[in-house]
This record gives C-alpha cells, structure tokens and sequence, in this order.
C-alpha cells in the first residue's frame, strides 16, 4: 500500500507540471495580454506602454516566463496578480474559503439526497415514486443553471422577499463589523469540520464495537456539538454574521442541489438494482431480515464505491466553483476569480488558481484510489 | 459484511480530511481592510474657456444651507465589477481599472476641474483662472496661487507643498499609466512650492492644453504629509521598478482626502462603503452656470467667477453629501443588479456600458424606477490598415464611406438603439464637435450610392469585369465582379469584427457592410471573432485590413492626435492603421501646443474636416447610455449630461457630493 502510494504521488508531480505546463502555454496562447488594458487610454504613449508591459514581464519571451514561473512555483510562490497586485496565494486564500463552503456544502447535500433517492427508488422499481423521482430528476438536471437561478433570485428575493437577492452578506450588517468576512468563513469551515469529524470518528468507534444504542448516542452527541457550537458562536458575537451567510447560501445551494441531485440519485439506482440480484441479497432476506436493513446496510453499502467515486471527484470540482453559480449569485469565489483573470490576461492569477484546482483535483484522485480499499475490502494494491 | 460496516464513516472521514485540506489551504485570514480617511484629485479635464476670476472675499459660509435629511441615508450604488486597490497611486498607475477609479477618484482634488454638466474647465483648488504661461530663459513655467483654507479630512491645510509632492513624486518614479499623462515627463520639469499658497510649474518647452490645462493642472493630488515617508521609504529600493512596486503596494489605511467620502471599508467580492467626510472643504458650497458661459463658484472662502456669468442661470447645484455614507454594492451579473434595484437593494446602478435591451425592458415602467438617457462620448467605428493596397486610396475608403447606410443600420437593423455618427468628436461633445464636416451618403438611397461609388471608383483607375449597376426592375443590384486597381486584381480584403457575443450591434452591422461591399464588387469577408483577437492583431501586430472597434472617449479631444499622429503609427500604438496625411500633421502639431482654447476649437474643427475627407476610420454609430435608479431615494441635481450621470462619480464635486435624497 505505501508502495503504491508513493507510486500514485510521484504519478501525480509529473502529472501536475504537465498540467501546469499546458495551463501556461494555453494562457499564455490567448490573443493579447494583460497590457492590453492600458489601450484604452489613448493619452499613453508607445513608451508608457512599453514601460507597463515592462512592469508586468511581458516584454520578455515566453520560454523565460515559463522558466521563471516553474522556479518560483517550486520555491511556492505562485507569482503576483496583475490586476490585484498581490501575491496570488493572498488572492486564493482570499476566495477559497467562500467557495469551499458553498460548493463542498451544496455537493453534500446534493449527494445526500441523491444517494437517499436512489436507494428508496431501487427498492420501488416500477412502482409510480420511481417513475415520478426519475422523470422530475432528470428534468431539473436539464434545466438550464442561469435561469434557474435568476428564477429562484425573483421568486424568493423579489417577489416573495423570504432570501437576500444574491451576494454573500448583507453590507448593512457586516459594514461595522471588527472583522472581514473570511474572519468567519474560516471559523465557519472549521466547526462544520470539526464537528463532523468528532461524529464520524464517534460513529466509526461505535460502530467497530457494535455498541447498543448507537444511534442514539449519536444524536445525543450531535445534539451536544450543536449546543456548544450555538454558544461558542453566541459568545464569540459572530453568531449573526455566520446566520447572515448561511442565509446567503440558501439559495445558491438549494438551486445546485435541485439540478444536480439527480446524477447521484440514478447512478445510486443504477448500482443498487445491479446488486439487488446478488446472492447475499437473496441470503439476507432468507435470514429474514427487515427489507429496510437489507437496503440500507448491505445493499446501498456495497452499491457505494461509484457514488462515491463521483462525489470524491466532484469536490475536487468543487474546489474551483462554479463560475455561472458565482457570477448568479454574485459570490465571488475562485471560479470568478478563474473566469475574470483568464478574460483580463492576468496570467499568473489564472494559472496560479488553475494549478491550485489540479493540485486538489490529483489529491481527490489518491484519496478516491485509498478509499476504494476501505469500500472493498476485496480491492488490493500491490 | 461486518467489514463494510465502517464504509460511511470512512467515507465521511475522507470528505473530512479532503476539507481539513481546503481549510487549511486558505487558513491566513486576510486582514480586515478598514481604514479611516481617504482623498485626493479630481478628474480628467476637458475643455473650455477659463476667463475671468473675480476673487472671493466676503465669505458667505452658508449662503443657502442645505436641507438635512431627516435620517442618515445610505445611498446604495451597485456596481458589477470589484475594486482591485485602495491605493491612489496604483489606480491611477497600472491598476486603472474602471471601478477603482469609479469609486476612488471623487477623494483627489486637482488645481482645476471640469464644471457640471458643461465640462468647462473652473477652478478647484486654484484660487484663480489659468496664469499665464511665461517664458524663463529656455523654459515656460505656469504659477499658480491656491486658495486658503482647504483642508484635509484630517484637519491639516492643503499647501502648494502638497501640489508640489504630488508632482515630483509622479516624475521622479516616473510613474506609469495616468500619471504620465497627468503629469507629462517630455514637457514638465518640475513642480515646486513657490511658497504655501503657490505653485510652480516649470515646463522644457510652451505646453499645449493637453499637457498644460488638461493635464498638470487636472492632475491628482495627494497629502504630503501621509505619504511623504512611504515615498522615502520606496526609494530605499534598488531600481525604479521596485520602487514603483513599493509606493503601488504600500498601505493607505487611514489616508487623508479632499472629497465628499471618506474610505470605511472594503470587503473584498462583497462591497465598498464610505462615510461622509465632516471636513469636506466644498460643503454647503454653490455652483452655478450661466447662460452666457460662466461659472460662479461659492464656497466658504469666497466667490470665484470663471467666464461671462452673465444671463439666465442654467444650472445651481448646491453641495452636501448629503447622504451619510455610500455603499458600492458588487453584484456578479447585470440580471442580478436589475432585480437588486427593483427590490430596492441598490438606489443606483453604475454601468458605463448601458443595460441590455432585455434588461431595460425589464426596468421600463416598473414602479419605483426611473431612467435617464444620454449621448455617449464614443462611437464605434471602421479604421483601414493605410499600409495595404487598395486601403492606402482615399478613393477607396471614400466609396466604402458611401457604400454604409448608416441610418439604415441604426433605425431599421439597429431598430433605434443606436445614433449614427459622422466625425470623430461625437455630437454629445459640443464644444469640440465640429457639426459641418464632410458626410458620405447620408440621405441618398441604394441606387444613388451605387452610382456615386462607380463613378468614384472608375475616376480613380478602378475597373470591373462586371461592373455593378442598379437594376430598376429588380430594385437591386446587378453585383460587379472582378474589381481592379490599374488592371492588377483587387484582393480579398477581411472586415474584423468583434461576434455577437460580444457585441450583437457591430456583428450586426459588419454583416451588413460586408454584404454592401461584395454588391460593387469590391471582394471581402467579415471575419468576427474575439474582442482579444482583434485588439491582438490591430494593435499588436498590425495584421489587419479593416476592423470595427469602439472608442470611449475624453472630453478634451486629444484623440485627435493619439488615434491620427504620425509619431502613434509604431506597433502597440494608437495609429494602427498608419494615417500619415503631412497637412494633417502640421496642424496636429499646432494644435497640441496651442495654449488659446478658442483657437483650439478652430484647429480641432479643422482637424476634423480633414479626417471627413482622408477618413482613416468612419465612424459608425454610438449607443446612448441609459441609466436606472430609484427616484423615490435619490435625487440628482442634473441628469442631461454627456456619457451619463455615471460620468460625475469622478469628481471631488461630483455626484456624491451633489445627490439629494428623500
């Protein structure tokens, strides 16, 4: 297993400065630059604009450019935004966070209910649930994302006026607020994880040694997260900020979860129908027990491993964003960022946010390939 | 099985650990952008006649006080892109985006400003009108007193000291971008501080209105005193280059500005907000415009009077803010801010590109939303490649002027979204336009074009192996073929242009031309493409033969020499197309160093007329700017002025020192 680990992470290097040097020649291939801006002003001579193109490197050839960026991104340094004219890590740091949290967010809770679906949908093949959960799923994965979200923007912020019209936060709350935003998106993102990750962690003991009343001692303990997290927040007085973001994100997850649910709801159905003729179905039921159990714990658990895979995938996804959800939403995380510094030419931003994404995109898949030994345990790498 | 049970939890863990991951990458939190004061310059300038200045003694402190507010208003402006930078050195050098000089340039005063809705040039910080240049053995210098008693938000006095920083801060980093154009190295030597209240010019050689009045005298200016030592501590660097790194990167938390706003804060994505400046040294202050021309100016230190302030008043604008703060609100798509500005999120939305025609419609009789249309300062045009044969005759480009209908591409194909336009100085720029130039077809019909640009064309060496004609019962045209210059074939030319993506108008309208062109055989092809591309391949590379872009354009129109001089003809330059005509550069020349405003005026309408008639570019049509806001909330003092009402955020007494709210 180490072995092939370190064989997996030595694949992904040279898998990245591939990618890191296609992204750059691609950039680099698009007509124009970022000194092109400077056009717009006509007062600007041939030499102020030969001095600006100067400032910004781009008089010199591309092959030192690159050279140049490969040196600098060894030593960790992604370079400095053309447009910002900040460090590039300054700029992802700045966005990640509002990404991760909306899309990893709206990912979960779209696999959530997918795979919740899929399994109750695969245990009524041909009765009217699954005719009607298949037809509207797969509708709504059709519709067209710009549109659903300006709809959900008009019905649930204008007309009706129960969610915020886009944005991340309310300017009026947060304009004497002793901090920024990613003050809180950051404590945000560490309760959600740590949280979670005390429960799992409680829940695989519990489950390893076949406790009584797991479940319950488990919402007792969720129950016990929640309080201290309300009162840590409460005490810490960033209890209404973080409300006034999470009501900002309503909106933007409920409309990702409605158009994409449906993917993981048929690949669940897919894969369990395939394993509901398998003899250890036809064994479970022979030992009677209830049809619940043989769903949920032998059947959707074995049908896990391509659920699983797409999600692993799709958070690495979700790590670059998405540029229409941000753009309809006026949530400027990294796929903005991704967008508007590829349109403007400001290459070491766009490359820098690019690589970011390969990086998360490589890990997902070493972390997809691990997974797959604890999800099967017939699965081994030598 | 037993073993599969520990799946979910793992799987968890995994989402956990691909988190953790994420967290951690983006776990420095960036620090809270907030600072306290802000301020500097004015604006660019523009163009009219500084005569008379009647100096203002008796100070009538509040002469007409304003009505409070009954509430502190917040006056919500969206606007669809973020700021990039606080600092005003960086926005006026190499971060010169349009939203941070939107929400940024209104903090700078500047010796002169452009006067409201007029774009007369008046006093600001100068205590008079424009000194007259004198002649100093080999150099001209410019003196300028400066008036008494403005102050900075912090409370310090502005002093010739500050002009001077500014200046020569500006020329000895040779600082890029604006600042060059604001304070022009070739001709400027020096900026120094006569004493307190007086500042010195120093010029190589007699400076023209561009580099003179439209230049140093609109510049930006900054306070000495907070950034003097972040300056000293730049030059420390080791080259230029850095030590220009150094000043546009530097901190300006707490900064001191002249205007209305002071900066509060900015979340970054989110919005910008600022609070009103107590010590706004333009507040309660009055100005008005006159029907004879001049400008009367009060303010708490005197009258100053600028022109004949003679005849009706045509304007009064009194002077707050008078809102509490002001918010830029940053919404990621127009369709967003629309809805934004029906619920009443934003009071005002800032879009120096107008709103799609689906949006406006959307906007048009809503309850609770007014509008306002304007001219544009900018057109879109055709330019030729003059290097290329058939592009460098004039002949050519005469009958490709009279092949476009351009009232027929802006009523019937642009359904009258569009206002054709027939020189260089857009009609909207009244004082520079010049309204009799030559114009090309404008009334004739199909038949009447045809005939005009055959009988051009065979005057000019130019045959067809099929010449075309109009066919009267047809009621078209018989189309020509094999057009040739002196016997030697006409190649095929490209029309570049940008696709409808980007601008459905001038995809659009290419296709039309396109299409009129092929009708008299002349061989071409449209070509539409990415905006990039064609800026690449104009401007860059000069590999083109005609392409349609669009200009934004100044006030003052010193495009006449950027876009037509000989000297802008090198690759990267304005003068991609390689107009070089030695009449129309001799004039040029006159006109950049004429320092006479009226005279000016004449050259730049002769200049005009000789662009009619050489017509290295044909300008084809602009799009009015229509702006939206919620006249429930805000009230602005005038709404007719070229380029909008978005144009006046730029000024120190600009729209956020002039609204009025309900």
């Amino acid at each position: 297993m180490s072995k092939y680990l370190l064989n997996r992470t030595a694949q992904s290097i040279v898998v990245l400065f591939v990618f890191l040097t296609l992204v750059f020649v691609l950039v680099q291939a698009q007509p124009g630059d970022y000194a092109d801006v400077f056009l717009q002003n006509p007062r600007l001579t041939t030499e102020d604009r030969l001095e600006l193109r100067k400032s910004f490197g781009l008089d010199r050839p591309m092959y030192v450019q690159y050279a140049l960026y490969v040196r600098n991104f060894v030593k960790g340094d992604l370079g400095t935004s053309f447009q910002h004219q900040r460090p590039v890590t300054d700029v992802i740091k700045e966005r990640l966070p509002r990404t991760v949290l909306l899309f990893v967010t709206a990912t979960v809770v779209s696999f959530y209910m997918g795979f919740t679906l899929g399994k109750i949908i695969a245990w009524r093949r041909g009765q009217f649930v699954e005719y009607a959960s298949t037809i509207s799923g797969v509708f709504l994965f059709t519709i067209f994302l710009p549109w659903l979200g300006l709809m959900a923007l008009w019905l649930f912020g204008l007309e009706l006026g129960w969610l915020p019209l886009g944005k991340f936060l309310s300017p009026r709350l947060w304009s004497d607020a002793p901090f920024n935003a990613n003050y809180v998106f950051h404590r945000l993102l560490w309760s959600v994880f740590l949280g979670g990750g005390i429960l799992i962690a409680v829940m695989f003991i519990l489950n390893s040694r076949r406790m009584p009343g797991r479940a319950a001692m488990l919402f007792g303990l969720a129950g016990l997260l929640g309080l201290a997290g309300w009162f840590w927040w409460s005490t810490a007085g960033l209890a209404p900020y973080a409300a006034d973001i999470l009501k900002h994100m309503v909106l933007p997850v409920g409309v990702l979860t409605v158009v994409s649910f449906a993917g993981t709801m048929l690949l669940t159905r897919n894969s369990m129908l395939e394993l509901l003729r398998e003899d250890f179905v036809l064994a479970a039921r022979a030992k009677g027990l209830p049809e619940k159990t043989i769903r949920d714990h032998h059947v959707a658990r074995n049908a896990l491993l391509p659920v699983v895979t797409s999600l692993m995938f799709s958070l690495a996804g979700a790590i670059d964003g998405g540029v229409i959800t941000e753009s309809i939403f006026s949530w400027p995380g990294l796929g903005l960022t991704l967008l508007e510094s590829a349109v403007v030419g400001d290459m070491p931003l766009a490359v820098g946010a690019f690589v970011f994404t390969g990086v998360f995109s490589l890990a997902a898949h070493v972390v997809a390939d691990v997974l797959y030994v604890f999800l099967d345990p017939r699965i081994r790498y030598s | 099985m037993g073993g599969r049970r520990s799946g979910m939890p793992v799987i968890l863990l995994a989402l956990v650990a691909v988190g953790a991951l994420a967290v951690a990458a983006c776990t420095r939190e960036v620090e809270v952008e907030k600072v306290v004061q802000q301020t500097v310059v004015v604006e660019r300038q523009v163009a009219q006649t500084v005569v008379v200045v009647h100096t203002a003694t008796a100070v009538p402190a509040t002469a007409t006080p304003l009505p409070k507010p009954k509430a502190p208003v917040n006056f919500v402006v969206g606007m669809p892109s973020d700021i990039t930078s606080t600092n005003i050195w960086n926005i006026y050098g190499p971060a010169s985006t349009t939203w941070n000089v939107k929400v940024f340039s209104h903090n700078y005063g500047s010796l002169y400003r452009e006067s409201d809705q007029r774009f007369d040039l008046v006093p600001l910080i100068a205590a008079g009108g424009f000194p007259e240049l004198k002649q100093e053995g080999d150099k001209w210098t410019a003196t300028v007193p400066i008036q008494k008693g403005i102050k900075w938000s912090d409370g310090t006095e502005l002093t010739a000291a500050d002009v001077a920083f500014t200046g020569t801060t500006a020329l000895e980093l040779k600082l890029p971008g604006n600042w060059a154009s604001q304070y022009p190295a070739a001709v400027l030597d020096k900026v120094e501080a006569v004493d307190a209240s007086t500042v010195k010019f120093t010029f190589s050689k007699k400076p023209g209105l561009a580099q003179w009045q439209y230049g140093a005298a609109g510049a930006a200016i900054v306070q000495k005193k907070f950034w003097e030592p972040v300056v000293a501590n730049a030059k420390k660097e080791a080259d230029l280059e850095k030590q220009r790194a150094a000043l546009f990167t530097a901190k300006n938390d707490g900064e001191p500005v002249l205007g209305p706003l002071i900066f509060k804060k900015w979340e970054k994505g989110a919005f910008v907000e600022t609070t009103k400046n107590p010590g706004y040294a333009w507040a309660g202050s009055t100005s008005k415009n006159y029907s004879g021309g001049g400008v009367e100016e009060t303010t708490s230190r005197g009258t100053i009077k600028t022109g004949a302030t003679t005849g009706d008043v045509t304007l009064n604008v009194k002077r707050g803010p008078n809102a509490e703060s002001v918010t830029f609100n940053i919404y990621g798509t127009q369709d967003a801010a629309v809805l934004a500005l029906r619920g009443g999120n934003i009071d005002y939305y800032l879009s120096p590109l107008g709103l799609s025609a689906g949006l406006r419609a959307q906007l048009a009789g809503k309850p609770g939303i007014g509008s306002f249309q304007n001219a544009s300062n900018g057109f879109r045009y055709i330019s030729f490649n003059m290097r290329r044969a058939p592009l460098d005759d004039v002949a050519f480009r005469q009958a490709v002027a009279l092949l476009i209908d351009k009232n027929f591409i802006t009523q019937d194909i642009l359904q009258r979204t569009a206002e054709s336009v027939e020189t260089i100085v857009p009609v909207g720029n009244e004082f520079w336009h010049n309204a009799k130039v030559k114009t090309w077809g404008v009334g004739l019909t199909r038949e009447q074009r045809i005939k005009e640009v055959v009988t051009l064309l065979k005057a000019n060496g130019y045959t067809w192996d099929k010449e075309p004609a109009w066919n009267k019962d047809d009621r078209k045209v018989d189309v020509g073929s094999g057009l040739k210059k002196n016997g030697v074939a006409v190649r095929n030319l490209e029309l570049l242009a940008p696709s409808a993506g980007y601008d459905p108008l001038r995809a659009t309208a290419a296709l039309f031309i396109e299409q009129w062109l092929k009708e008299v055989g002349i061989p071409i092809t449209a070509n539409l493409t990415g905006f990039n591309v064609i800026v690449d391949r104009v401007f860059t590379n000069q590999d083109f033969d005609i392409q349609m872009l669009g200009w934004g354009l100044g006030n003052y129109p010193e495009y006449l020499n950027s876009f037509f001089a000989a000297d802008r003809m090198g690759k990267g330059d304005n003068n991609a197309g390689g107009y070089n005509n030695p009449a129309y550069q001799k004039l040029l020349q006159e006109f950049l160093a004429e320092t006479d405003l009226a005279k000016a005026q004449v050259q730049a309408h002769k200049l005009q007329d000789m662009l009619a008639e050489d017509l290295p570019y044909i300008t084809l049509f602009s799009v009015p700017i229509i702006e939206f806001y919620r006249p429930d909330k805000v009230k602005f003092p005038y709404t007719n002025v070229l380029d909008g009402v978005q144009s006046k955020t730029h000024s120190i007494t600009g729209i956020f020192a002039t609204a009025e709210f309900n």
